[in-house]
C-alpha cells in the first residue's frame, strides 16, 4: 500500500504549510490557490489577497471563535469576483478532497505507528475535539450550504496546517504523508478561495463567523498524533458528506 | 619495696577498688547515680547522662566536675543530663542526689576519661529534595555543618530512597566529602528508574565523621528527617501517563506508569503493539517495564494505558542512538571570511527535530562558539564559523549532542593551509593582439594575505588543450588579470580559469565559466603554393594555387594577387578573389616569371614564383604508378641536372566539370613519393606528371598513370557472333572505355556451355556446370575468338567478361544455335529405317516358314489344350505336382478331391488319397460347411457307382451334383455367393443333361459368376466329362486366386468321352454363350468373357 518512511533523501522538505488557527497565523490562502499536484487551478478572487481570518485568531488552547472577511474591505468586491468555472471547479475541488480523505486517513494511521491503526476506533474517535458542524442535507438552502461549507474548510484548513506542522516534527521522514498533506492544504486553500468568491458573488456575504480547533502546539506528542487522528477521521466522514450535499448545488443548472 | 610479692599483691587490690570507685559502680547503695555516659556531637561539649539506682522519688541532684584540676563546677538538675565542656584529657565528676525533702541519698564520684566519650554527629538537615520530573531526576541538598569540626575532617553521608506509601526502599548510596570548616551545602543527583510522576519518592540522610585524633567511639548519626516528593497519584485530579515523550538509547530499560483518578482500574498497558504486565504502584497508579528497548520509528514508540470506563491515554517512547562521532571533519575558507568545516556524521541517531542530533563548532583558541544549522537529511553537514582578525590557526572542537548523549571531534588547521578559493567568474577577454589576449576574472574573497596560483585553460579546435598557471597575489574581493601570448592570429580560443593557493596548495576551485573569443588576423605566413599550365595552343597560361592552411593564412584570404614580370617589368597583373583557386594569363608565345600573393584583411603574403617556361621533352615514356594504401606510389630516376627539384602534376576529373590541377613538390634529392589525396577515389585512373625543375623553367621527364585501388570492371564488353557454322561460332568484341576498366585491364573471359535462352537453369557461371567451357584471352590487342568442337544445331550460352587486378567484371551473354549437320540427319533417317525394313522380311520369311507350327500353336482348327500356350502356361505353373494338370486327359478315377482355400496351400489332390463315395458323403447333415469352409473334401465316385447313387434327395446337401461352366477364356471366376446355392440345386431343368451324375458330395461352391448361373439355367450342352477333375486349385489359378472357388474349371468344359470341346450353337443365345469360338492374340489376352 504505502510507505510511510522513506531514506532521508538530500533534498529536504519544500515550502512550508500553512499555520494553523491555534498558532494565530490563520490559513492565509491566497485566492489564487492552485490544487497541488492535481493540477487544479483556482483563481476565485482576481485580484490578489487575503482571506483574512488571520484578524481574528488568537493564540488560544480552547476552539477559537472569529468572524473571517471574505474581502479586503466591508463589502464584496463589485468587479472581477469570480471567473466563470468557479462553480465547476468548487465542485472538483470537493470531489477531489472526498477521493483522497480515505487514503490520507490510512497513511496518516500507519505513520503514527500502533495502535493507531489497529485501534483507530477507540483512539480517534472525535468526541473529545472540537468539530464544526455541518447539519446541512440536499433540501437544505443552498446559501446555508455555502456558509456550512465555508466554516468547515476554514476549520479544516487551519487543522490540516496543524496537523502537517506535527508531522514534520514527528515524521519528517514521512514524505509521501507530508506531501499528502501539503496538497490537501492547498486544495483546501483553494476550496475557501471559491467559497469566499461564491458567497460574495451570489449571496453578498463577505463575513463568516468561523471557529477553530484547539491547536495542538505544546502538548505532547501523543496527543498532537491522537488530536491529528481525531481530526482526519471526522474531515473523512465529513467530506463525503460535503462532497453529497454540495453536489446538487454545484451543479450546472 | 616493689620486690616483696605481699607488698604487690596489696597495691593490686588497692587498684582495683579505686578503679571500681572510678566508674561509679554502686552496689548495694539506694539512691546511687550510675551508668554515666557522655557523648559528644561536636566535639567541644558532651552530653552527660546517669541513671539513678532506686526507684525511690528523689529530688534533684548536684552535679559536679573538675577539669584540669580547678575549682570544681557544680550546678543542681533534676534531670539526669548535663551539658559539660569535653575534658582535654579527664575530668572528675561528683553526682549527689537528694530527696525530695532535700536530703542527701548518696554521692558518687566519677572520673571520666576522653576515650570514654562517644563521637555522634548530629543528624544533618535536609534543605531541599527537588524533583526533576523530565528527567525523573531527585536532586537531594543538604548542609554538612562542617562549622562545628576543625577543618579536613572526612565526612561520609548515606542517602536512602524510599518510594511507594509503604515507603519500600529502592536504594541507598554513599557520598563522600570533606569539612572544611564550613559549613558546605551539598547536592546529589539520583535517576530513578521509574518517572518520578508514578508514585510518591521519599529520601533521607545521616552521616558519619571520621576524626582520628578522637580516642572514643565514633558512631554514624541518626537519619534526617524524610523529604518527600509526592507523585502524581496523591494529587486528587492527578493523571497521566508518564514519562512524557521521553528520549532513551537502545537498549535501555524502561518503566512507563499510568496514573488514573480514583475509582478507574488500569484494564492493560501496551507499548507499541505489545501488552506488558501491570506492576502496581498504588491504588491510582500501575507500571510497566520494557526491558532493551530497540530502536524506535521517526513518531517514536507509542505506548498506551487502558483504563476502565473507556478511558485512555497515552505517551510516546522515542529510542535511538547517541551521537556517533563525526568523522572526516575538514575546514577550509573559500574567501578568508567564512571557515567552512565538514564532517561526516557516521550512524544516524534515529532521531529527528527536537530530538535530533546537535552541532556546535567551538573554537578554543579564541573561545567562540556557533551553532551549527545542519540538515538531518543530507549525509554530510556543513557548518560555518567566522575568520577572526589576526588569527590564523583554529582550534576547532565540533561538539555533538543529542538526548541520548554526546560527543566531539577536534581538528587544528592553519587557514593559509586550507584555501579553496571560490569560482572565479566575471570572466572576460580583451585583445591585445593577433597573437595575445588579456583575461580577467573576479574572486570573492579576501585573499590579500596570500599568493594565488590560477590555471588557464586554452583550447582551441585546432589544437590541443593546454593550461597556463599564473601565480599572483591576492587581493581583497580583487579582480585578477593575466597575459596570454604566443596565441595563434585568428583562432577561436575558449578559455576558463581556476585558481588555488599558491604557497600551499589545498584544492583548486571549480571552474570558471567558459569564456570563447577569437584573435584578430593577421597577415598570411607564406605564399602560396602555385603551378601552371600552357594552353593547348601555348597562347596564355593557367595559374593554379592552393589554398593556405588556417595556421598559415592567419586570416580569412579575400585574394590572389597574380602578377606576370618579364625582367622586372610586369606585363599582367591580376587580382582574383576568393574562392577561386586558378587564373589565365594571355601570353602569346612569350614567357614570364608569374607572382601570386594571398591577401588578407591584414595584409599580403610573401610572393610565391613560377616561371612560365617549359622545356623541351624527349621520349617521354608512361609508366605505370602502384597502388599503395590510400595513395599511388610513383618513383623517377635521378635526374642531377634538375636542380630546384621535381613536381608531379595530376588532374581530379570530377563528372563533367574540367579537371582540376593537382601537384606536390619534392625536392631534388627525392626519387620516390606516395601521392596521397582526399579526392582519390579507387578505380579512377589518375595520370600524373613528373616535372623536373631547372633554373631555366620546368621539363616534362614521364608520366605515369595508376590507380589507387584497382576495381572489377564496371561492365563487360560488348561482343557479337560473327559466323555460325555446325561445329564453331566466331564471336567478336569491342574495346571498352578507360572509365569502365577502373583498372588496368588483364585480359577477357570467354565462358560457353549449352544452355537454351529464357530457360530456368541458373547463369552460366553460377551453374558449376561441368559442360562448362571457359577460354582466357589475355591478348588484349585481339578482339574476336572462334570457338570450335561444338554440336550442331544447339544452343549455347557465351559469357564474356572483362578483368582486372581488382577482378572480373559482370558477363555480357549471348545465346547463339550453331548450324544443323544435315549429312548427321540423313544418316539418323536412313539406318533405322534400313533396320525396320530388315526386320520385316526377316520377320515374313520366318512367319511363312513356320506357318504350320504357328497355326497348330496358335490357331489350331481344334484347339489341342495339350497344345495350347496358354493353358501349357497353366500347366508349366502346376508342373511341380502331376496331379495338378488342369486338362489331363490322362484316365482318372479320383475318389476325392481335396480343396483348400487358401492358395498358398500346395494342392491336396492325389489319387492316392482320394477317398470313397461312401467315405466321402460323410458330412454333417446338417449340411454344416464351417468345417469345411477352409478345408472341402469333394467326393467323387466312380461313374457307375455314381448312377447308382445319384439322384439322391434333392434336399440333401450331400447329393448335390453340379458343373461349373466357365469360359474358357475367363481368367478367373467371379465369386458366387452362398446364397446362391439353392438357385444351384435347380440349376439342370431342360436341354441337355450330362449323362454322367457325379456324386459331388460335399461340394461347395462358394462363388460363381453371373456368367455361370445363366449358363446353369440354360439348356445347353454339358459337358459329360468329370468336372472334378478340372482341378483349379493351382496356386495361380485365377479362379481360386480371385474367386476363392476351389471348384473353380478353367478353360473350356469338355467332354470326357469324347475329349472333344462341345461348342453351343452360335444363334442359340438362350445357350450357354461360347467360351469362344477359337484362339487370337487379343482373346488370349483379354479377360471378359463376353469379349
Amino acid at each position: 500500500m504505502w510507505q510511510c518512511h522513506r531514506a532521508p533523501r538530500g533534498d529536504g522538505r519544500r515550502g512550508s504549510p500553512s499555520r494553523g488557527a491555534g498558532e494565530g497565523r490563520g490559513t492565509g490562502g491566497t485566492h489564487g490557490a492552485v490544487g497541488g499536484t492535481y493540477g487544479l487551478t483556482d483563481v476565485g478572487l482576481s485580484p490578489p489577497g487575503v482571506v483574512p481570518f488571520v484578524a481574528l485568531l488568537l493564540l488560544q488552547r480552547r476552539p477559537v471563535a472569529g468572524r473571517a472577511l471574505l474581502g479586503t474591505g466591508s463589502a464584496c468586491p463589485t468587479n472581477g469576483l469570480c471567473r466563470a468555472n468557479v462553480q465547476e471547479q468548487t465542485r472538483r475541488q470537493v470531489a477531489l478532497l472526498n477521493a483522497t480523505a480515505q487514503d490520507l486517513f490510512s497513511l496518516y494511521l500507519k505513520c503514527q505507528g500502533e495502535p493507531f491503526s489497529s485501534e483507530s476506533d477507540r483512539l480517534c474517535t472525535p468526541s473529545g475535539i472540537f468539530f464544526p458542524a455541518f447539519h446541512v442535507n440536499r433540501t437544505t438552502e443552498r446559501k446555508e450550504v455555502m456558509v456550512a461549507m465555508y466554516k468547515l474548510f476554514a476549520f479544516l484548513n487551519a487543522s490540516l496546517g496543524n496537523i502537517t506542522r506535527d508531522q514534520e516534527e514527528l515524521n519528517p521522514t514521512a514524505k509521501e504523508l507530508l506531501d499528502r498533506l501539503h496538497n490537501t492544504t492547498k486544495t483546501t486553500r483553494g476550496l475557501i478561495s471559491n467559497l469566499t468568491c461564491l458567497l460574495c458573488k451570489h449571496y453578498n456575504i463577505f463575513q463568516v463567523d468561523v471557529s477553530y480547533g484547539e491547536s495542538s502546539k505544546g502538548k505532547s506528542a501523543f496527543k498532537k498524533k491522537q488530536q491529528g487522528c481525531q481530526v482526519l477521521r471526522k474531515y473523512v466522514q465529513v467530506i463525503a458528506q460535503a462532497a453529497r450535499v454540495l453536489l446538487p448545488h454545484l451543479s450546472p443548472a | 619495696m616493689w620486690t616483696n610479692p605481699n607488698l604487690r599483691c596489696l597495691l593490686a587490690l588497692a587498684i582495683l577498688c579505686l578503679t571500681s570507685l572510678v566508674h561509679s559502680r554502686e552496689i548495694g547503695s539506694q539512691g546511687d547515680p550510675q551508668n554515666l555516659k557522655c557523648v559528644t556531637h561536636n566535639l567541644r561539649k558532651m552530653v552527660c547522662t546517669w541513671d539513678i539506682s532506686s526507684k525511690r522519688r528523689h529530688g534533684q541532684t548536684e552535679f559536679c566536675y573538675t577539669i584540669d584540676d580547678v575549682i570544681p563546677k557544680c550546678f543542681k538538675t533534676k534531670e539526669k543530663k548535663v551539658e559539660i565542656p569535653v575534658p582535654g584529657s579527664s575530668t572528675t565528676v561528683k553526682i549527689t542526689t537528694y530527696s525530695i525533702s532535700g536530703t542527701a541519698f548518696a554521692t558518687r564520684h566519677f572520673e571520666i576519661h576522653k576515650k570514654d566519650i562517644s563521637f555522634v554527629p548530629l543528624a544533618p538537615r535536609i534543605l531541599s529534595l527537588t524533583p526533576d520530573f523530565s528527567t525523573s531526576t531527585l536532586t537531594l541538598k543538604w548542609s554538612d555543618n562542617g562549622s562545628a569540626f576543625p577543618y579536613g575532617l572526612d565526612a561520609s553521608w548515606e542517602i536512602e530512597i524510599l518510594r511507594k506509601e509503604t515507603m519500600e526502599d529502592v536504594t541507598r548510596e554513599s557520598y563522600n566529602s570533606k569539612l572544611t570548616h564550613e559549613d558546605i551545602i551539598h547536592s546529589w543527583n539520583w535517576k530513578s528508574d521509574m518517572p518520578l510522576e508514578c508514585t510518591s519518592h521519599y529520601a533521607r540522610i545521616r552521616h558519619y565523621i571520621n576524626i582520628t585524633q578522637f580516642d572514643g567511639h565514633k558512631d554514624w548519626s541518626d537519619w534526617s528527617p524524610v523529604e518527600v516528593v509526592p507523585g502524581k497519584d496523591t494529587e486528587p485530579s492527578g493523571s497521566g501517563l508518564f514519562p512524557q515523550d521521553t528520549v532513551v538509547a537502545v537498549g535501555s530499560n524502561v518503566t512507563f506508569c499510568c496514573v488514573h483518578e480514583e475509582g478507574r482500574q488500569v484494564q492493560r498497558m501496551s507499548y507499541g503493539a505489545k501488552d506488558y504486565p501491570l506492576i502496581r504502584l498504588s491504588s491510582r497508579s500501575s507500571a510497566i517495564r520494557v526491558l532493551n528497548a530497540s530502536a524506535s520509528d521517526a513518531s517514536g514508540t507509542n505506548i498506551v494505558c487502558r483504563m476502565s470506563e473507556n478511558g485512555m491515554d497515552g505517551t510516546v517512547l522515542f529510542v535511538g542512538y547517541g551521537p556517533d562521532t563525526p568523522e572526516d571533519l575538514s575546514c577550509e575558507t573559500s574567501n578568508f571570511v567564512i571557515i567552512k568545516c565538514t564532517w561526516k556524521p557516521g550512524r544516524a541517531s534515529g532521531l529527528y527535530g527536537v530530538r535530533g542530533t546537535k552541532y556546535s563548532l567551538i573554537e578554543s583558541i579564541s573561545g567562540k562558539n556557533v551553532s551549527c544549522e545542519v540538515n538531518e537529511m543530507k549525509k554530510e553537514r556543513v557548518c560555518g564559523f567566522p575568520v577572526l582578525a589576526d588569527q590564523k590557526t583554529y582550534s576547532f572542537v565540533l561538539g555533538v549532542s543529542n538526548p541520548i548523549g554526546q560527543t566531539e571531534a577536534s581538528l587544528l588547521v592553519d587557514l593559509n593551509q586550507r584555501v579553496n578559493p571560490e569560482t572565479p567568474e566575471k570572466l572576460t577577454v580583451s585583445e591585445n593582439s593577433s597573437t595575445s589576449v588579456r583575461l580577467r576574472w573576479f574572486i570573492n574573497g579576501s585573499f590579500a594575505e596570500i599568493r594565488l596560483l590560477c590555471q588557464i585553460e586554452i583550447s582551441s579546435a585546432h589544437s590541443e588543450q593546454k593550461l597556463h598557471n599564473v601565480s599572483m597575489p591576492g587581493g581583497k574581493f580583487s579582480t585578477y588579470t593575466a597575459q596570454l601570448n604566443a596565441l595563434h592570429p585568428y583562432t577561436k580560443y575558449r578559455f576558463r580559469v581556476r585558481c588555488s593557493a599558491a604557497d600551499h596548495f589545498w584544492r583548486w576551485s571549480d571552474w570558471s565559466g567558459t569564456e570563447e573569443h577569437t584573435t584578430l588576423e593577421a597577415p598570411p605566413a607564406r605564399g602560396p603554393d602555385i603551378w601552371r599550365e600552357r594552353s593547348p595552343s601555348g597562347k596564355s597560361l593557367r595559374i593554379f594555387w592552393k589554398p593556405l592552411s588556417l595556421s598559415e593564412a592567419n586570416g580569412k584570404i579575400v585574394s590572389h594577387e597574380v602578377s606576370c614580370y618579364l625582367l622586372e617589368e610586369s606585363l599582367e597583373h591580376k587580382e582574383v578573389t576568393e574562392p577561386s583557386n586558378s587564373t589565365e594569363i594571355k601570353l602569346g608565345r612569350n614567357d614570364c616569371v608569374i607572382s601570386v600573393v594571398a591577401k588578407n584583411h591584414a595584409g599580403s603574403s610573401p610572393p610565391s614564383r613560377i616561371t612560365s617556361v617549359e622545356l623541351p621533352s624527349d621520349n617521354v615514356k608512361t609508366d605505370r604508378a602502384v597502388a599503395m594504401g590510400n595513395g599511388i606510389y610513383i618513383s623517377w630516376n635521378s635526374y642531377p641536372n634538375m636542380t630546384c627539384g621535381y613536381i608531379v602534376k595530376w588532374c581530379h576529373s570530377s563528372g563533367s566539370e574540367p579537371c582540376s590541377v593537382d601537384w606536390q613538390k619534392f625536392p631534388s634529392n627525392t626519387t620516390d613519393a606516395v601521392i596521397k589525396s582526399a579526392l582519390f577515389r579507387p578505380g579512377v585512373r589518375y595520370n600524373f606528371s613528373l616535372y623536373g625543375c631547372k633554373s631555366s623553367g620546368y621539363q616534362l621527364l614521364k608520366n605515369i598513370t595508376g590507380y589507387t585501388k584497382e576495381l572489377p570492371p564496371k561492365r563487360a564488353p560488348n561482343f557479337t557472333v560473327e559466323e555460325t557454322s555446325s561445329d564453331s561460332i566466331l564471336v567478336k568484341w569491342e574495346d571498352m572505355p578507360i572509365e569502365d576498366c577502373q583498372g588496368f585491364l588483364e585480359g577477357y573471359r570467354l565462358s560457353f556451355a549449352k544452355g537454351e535462352k529464357d530457360s530456368l537453369k541458373p547463369r552460366l557461371l553460377e551453374s558449376g556446370n561441368p559442360e562448362l567451357k571457359v577460354k582466357n584471352i589475355t591478348d588484349l590487342t585481339k578482339k574476336s575468338l572462334k570457338i570450335l568442337d561444338l554440336q550442331g544445331k544447339t544452343s549455347y550460352q557465351l559469357d564474356l567478361q572483362a578483368y582486372t587486378a581488382g577482378g572480373l567484371s559482370p558477363p555480357n551473354s549471348l545465346y547463339v544455335v550453331t548450324k544443323e549437320d544435315s549429312v548427321g540427319l540423313i544418316i539418323a533417317i536412313l539406318i533405322p529405317v534400313a533396320v525396320v525394313v530388315l526386320l520385316g522380311v526377316v520377320a515374313s520369311i520366318f512367319c511363312y516358314r513356320k506357318r504350320e507350327w504357328i497355326k497348330e500353336t496358335f490357331y489350331p482348327e481344334i484347339p489341342n489344350p495339350e497344345n495350347s500356350k496358354a493353358l501349357q502356361f497353366q500347366k508349366n505353373i502346376c508342373e511341380g505336382n502331376k496331379s495338378l494338370k488342369t486338362l489331363e486327359m490322362n484316365p482318372c478315377t479320383p475318389n476325392s478331391v481335396e480343396v483348400v482355400e487358401t492358395q498358398s496351400a500346395a494342392p491336396k489332390i492325389e489319387d492316392t488319397e482320394m477317398m470313397s463315395a461312401t467315405t466321402d458323403t460323410i458330412v454333417p447333415e446338417d449340411g454344416s460347411d464351417s468345417e469345411t469352409e477352409n478345408h472341402v473334401v469333394v467326393s467323387y465316385c466312380p461313374p457307375i457307382i455314381e448312377e447308382e447313387i445319384s439322384n439322391p434327395p434333392m434336399d440333401e446337401p450331400v447329393g448335390l451334383s453340379q458343373v461349373v461352366y466357365i469360359d474358357i477364356q475367363s481368367m478367373y471366376q467371379p465369386q458366387i455367393k452362398p446364397e446362391e446355392e439353392s438357385e444351384i440345386d435347380i440349376v439342370t431343368t431342360a436341354g441337355y443333361k450330362p449323362q454322367m451324375q457325379l456324386p459331388v458330395s460335399a461340394l461347395k461352391i462358394e462363388s460363381r459368376s453371373p456368367a455361370e448361373e445363366e449358363s446353369d439355367k440354360t439348356a445347353g450342352y454339358r459337358p459329360q466329362a468329370n468336372t472334378n477333375a478340372w482341378n483349379m486349385d493351382t496356386p495361380d489359378s485365377p479362379g481360386s486366386v480371385e474367386s476363392n472357388n476351389e471348384n473353380a474349371s478353367f478353360g473350356s468344359p469338355c467332354s470326357i468321352n469324347s475329349r472333344q470341346f462341345l461348342l453351343p450353337p452360335k444363334d442359340d443365345e438362350d445357350s450357354p454363350k461360347p467360351s469362344n469360338t477359337g484362339w487370337s492374340f487379343t482373346h488370349f489376352f483379354q479377360n471378359k468373357p463376353n469379349d
